[in-house]
């Protein structure tokens, strides 16, 4: 939100889980009704659970419903990656489908 | 060590054991080569060395044992038939393997090439004659793999479970691939965020029975929805997959077969399936192709390699254990106090199962030394153009691990002198009324305190007459010396013996049988020699089992305390007064009817004291042979840890070694193969020593 010409860009610290996800969803709805085409950044997560994920996918369909899109600022990495792994959202060596790019893309 | 070169080493290690397995089972093949288990084995064998020689940057092994697993996969599959010329090129294959990780750098690589281009021939010849073999592709073993579809109820989270945590716990049963399935999340208005959403696939390979799988959703089964199917051991198609699984019906499935197109991206750019359920679907199909590519790699059997001297040390250990131990129980007997007794007979009950349990772990079972010889005795008897057949026996035996370390060379010594010597070649057989096929055995059995490792031929048998003239004109003997064959046969284990008149590659230098003979020694096992003209000879080698701690007999002579192995212990007497009398001058005692020698040990310690007014008898034994110890006084049983004595000491032949006794005092343990000689044969024992 602070960069007025490209996407707007919301940035998750933190332990980002159940107990958070009410606020997780509240900056996300707050950043939707703003834009339908934002940034999350999530590099500097430090305890990531299925409901944060849950909400990011939540999130990117709503956008995508509003015609707008939702990427990750980078790559997922740290401890988003592992959660993505743990949970079965990302695997190996799986053909590039638009559900695991979303989630190993950069933003564009 | 960094982590790469601790891998290389696991890697090393492996393979010199799968390389002996490999080995083994060629070997089989060559008997009964239509044998399915030593095939699969073999087989096994060649697929973990390509692929973990690959993983650890062996690309030069890779290379080489890709082409040679193809062969065998060829072979498994029916397609080629095991030739007696495919066992020989994958024996020399193996050494060829072994070379190359052991001196990568002097390695020929035209010797790889030559072999390959066999193995090529040996596959392109089967081609022109292709042979039928029924063979049954079921592999014996109890991995099933597993779908399991699961839902869970939507508040689990809120409940307090972690679903990732469930997902490691099926991780934990085996290789298991998971794929979420997430249509079902809602958008981001209507989300209930503590909600779960997500629903599972996971394929799991694992021997655990099915309940295992259940058991990890014990306490989230209500209100989930869980679906555990068995696959199929193939893999299938893509769409087979999704059929079964109820993502697509099979009308649509047959329907886009038919337009030849990738069916996955077919799908779901019409819109059929999602992505998440293709990903799942997809990577099943993965998961099956690599497990059964894997063709059960030896199923993880529950054991672990440990550094042999990590073992060593835990003995060390032990034993200072049991010395303090035995210090220890000294002490509280000196008080009166029932619960300090009572905690050191605790104590003492836990460091003998320590022992026993730590000298268990040190065991392994001969059938490891024995397999080696199965190729030596090939390779000789081809060299020395002799039919033989190796037999084995007790190989399941158990010998701590460093005796059966140092009993390789002294055996591949005497199975070659068997080879040579011993067997005639097929037509002195013939002519003699003896099968063409000449028989080596190998047996191991256990006899009291001690294994006895047997090497028995159905050759000719030691020449008597040969080794008389011999020792006579080495001046061993005098020439009117009367000896017992037992007495005459050891003449062939004195240093630079051979009655050989011709020196082959093999044998004949007359350098080895002394050499034989010492290791057995430091071994503190002794060598029985027993030949029948014409009918074979048979060389046995008595071993103890340990060479680490023994229970022992303590007794008393004159001032010294002495220990005696238990084991060699028959029984125990009392010397009367009467006795003594009768037999005075004699030393025979009678018991049971049976005469048995016996021997003062007093006497042979020049002990100064009078004796006692009861003096025991102790009767040992060696194998058949029995003889009488005379102590002063028998002091109990003793937790003996053997220390050696020391190189000053080493020929000292009344004794095998010493150990420390609770006091802190040393006693000297007797060596009873050697007294039991020397009592049979006082006259001599006495020039002895």
């Amino acid at each position: 939100m602070d960069k007025p010409n490209g996407p707007a860009r919301v940035a998750f610290t933190g332990s980002l889980t159940v107990r958070t996800a009410d606020a997780v969803r509240e900056r996300l709805l707050a950043a939707l009704a703003e834009s339908n085409r934002f940034t999350i950044d999530c590099s500097a997560a430090e305890d990531v659970d299925i409901t944060f994920i849950q909400l990011v996918i939540a999130a990117r369909q709503s956008a995508a419903r509003a015609g707008g899109d939702l990427a990750l600022a980078q790559p997922a990495d740290g401890m988003l990656l592992a959660a993505l792994r743990r949970g079965g959202f990302l695997t190996d060596d799986c053909v590039g489908t638009t559900e695991s790019t979303f989630w190993t893309r950069e933003a564009t | 060590m960094n982590a790469a070169t601790d891998a290389a080493q696991v890697y090393l290690e492996e393979v010199a054991d799968l390389l002996v397995q490999l080995e083994e089972a060629l070997l089989g093949l060559e008997q009964a080569p239509d044998d399915r288990d030593l095939l699969d084995t073999a087989f096994r064998a060649l697929h973990t060395i390509k692929g973990s020689g690959a993983m650890f940057g062996f690309d030069a092994v890779a290379d080489f044992t890709h082409h040679l697993e193809n062969a065998f996969d060829q072979v498994r599959k029916g397609k080629l038939k095991l030739s007696s010329t495919l066992v020989g090129i994958a024996l020399a294959s193996k050494d060829h393997i072994r070379a190359l990780i052991e001196h990568p750098a002097e390695v020929d690589p035209a010797a790889g090439d030559k072999l390959l281009a066999e193995v090529t021939l040996c596959m392109a010849a089967a081609g022109r004659t292709p042979v039928a073999v029924a063979s049954d592709p079921g592999e014996p073993s109890g991995l099933v793999t597993w779908r399991i579809r699961f839902r869970l109820a939507r508040d689990v989270v809120a409940n307090g479970t972690n679903p990732l945590r469930l997902l490691d716990e099926l991780r934990e049963l085996g290789p298991c691939e998971v794929v979420a399935l997430t249509d079902g999340i809602p958008v981001l208005e209507e989300i209930d965020v503590a909600g779960c959403y997500v629903a599972w696939d996971v394929v799991l390979t694992t021997n655990r029975p099915k309940s295992a799988i259940e058991e990890v959703f014990i306490f989230v089964i209500d209100g989930m929805e869980l679906a555990i199917d068995r696959l199929p051991e193939q893999p299938s198609r893509l769409g087979d997959i999704l059929v079964r699984r109820g993502d697509l019906s099979p009308e649509v499935a047959e329907a886009i077969a038919a337009r030849q197109e990738k069916l996955g991206t077919l799908l779901v750019r019409e819109g059929v399936i999602s992505e998440d359920r293709l990903r799942s679907a997809l990577t099943e199909q993965q998961h099956m192709r690599a497990e059964a590519g894997k063709a059960t790699v030896a199923p993880a059997v529950g054991s672990i390699r440990v550094p042999a001297e990590r073992l060593d040390s835990l003995m060390d250990q032990v034993g200072e254990l049991v010395i303090a131990q035995a210090r220890l129980r000294q002490m509280v007997m000196a008080f009166e106090d029932p619960a300090m007794r009572s905690i050191a007979e605790e104590i003492e009950r836990l460091s003998n199962g320590l022992r026993d349990t730590t000298m268990g772990i040190r065991m392994v079972p001969i059938g490891t030394l024995f397999g080696r010889f199965r190729r030596l005795v090939r390779d000789l008897a081809q060299e020395l153009g002799k039919s033989v057949q190796l037999t084995m026996a007790g190989e399941e035996t158990e010998l701590d691990k460093t005796v059966i370390e140092r009993l390789a060379d002294p055996l591949i010594h005497v199975i070659r002198n068997s080879l040579d010597h011993g067997l005639e070649d097929a037509r002195t057989r013939q002519q003699a009324g003896k099968e063409r096929e000449g028989r080596i055995h190998l047996s191991a059995a256990h006899s009291g305190a001690q294994v006895l490792i047997t090497v028995r031929d159905d050759g000719r048998g030691l020449d008597r007459d040969a080794i008389r003239a011999k020792a006579v004109e080495n001046g061993r003997i005098a020439e009117d010396t009367a000896l017992s064959d037992g007495e005459l046969f050891q003449l062939i284990f004195a240093p630079g013996f051979s009655t050989a008149s011709t020196v082959t590659s093999v044998s004949g230098r007359g350098v080895g049988m002394d050499v034989v003979k010492r290791t057995i020694e430091t071994l503190r096992g002794t060598i029985d020699v027993a030949s029948t003209p014409g009918a074979g000879t048979a060389i046995t080698f008595s071993l103890p089992l340990t060479l680490a701690i023994i229970d022992g007999l303590l007794v008393r002579v004159g001032h010294g305390r002495y220990v005696i192995p238990l084991l060699a212990v028959v029984e125990c007497v009392e010397l009367s007064e009467e006795a003594e009398q009768r037999h005075k001058g004699r030393n025979f005692l009678n018991i049971r009817g049976d005469l048995i020698p016996f021997l003062r040990l007093r006497e042979a310690f020049h002990s100064p004291l009078p004796a006692d007014p009861y003096q025991k008898v102790v009767i040992v034994s060696t194998g058949e042979r029995r003889i009488g110890l005379v102590v002063d006084q028998l002091l109990g049983g003793h937790q003996t840890v053997i220390k050696s004595l020391s190189k000053l000491h080493a020929d000292v032949g009344t004794f095998s070694g010493a150990t420390i006794l609770g006091d802190g005092t040393v006693a000297l343990i007797l060596d009873i193969a050697h007294l039991v000689a020397r009592g049979q044969n006082p006259d001599a024992g006495r020039k002895a020593v």
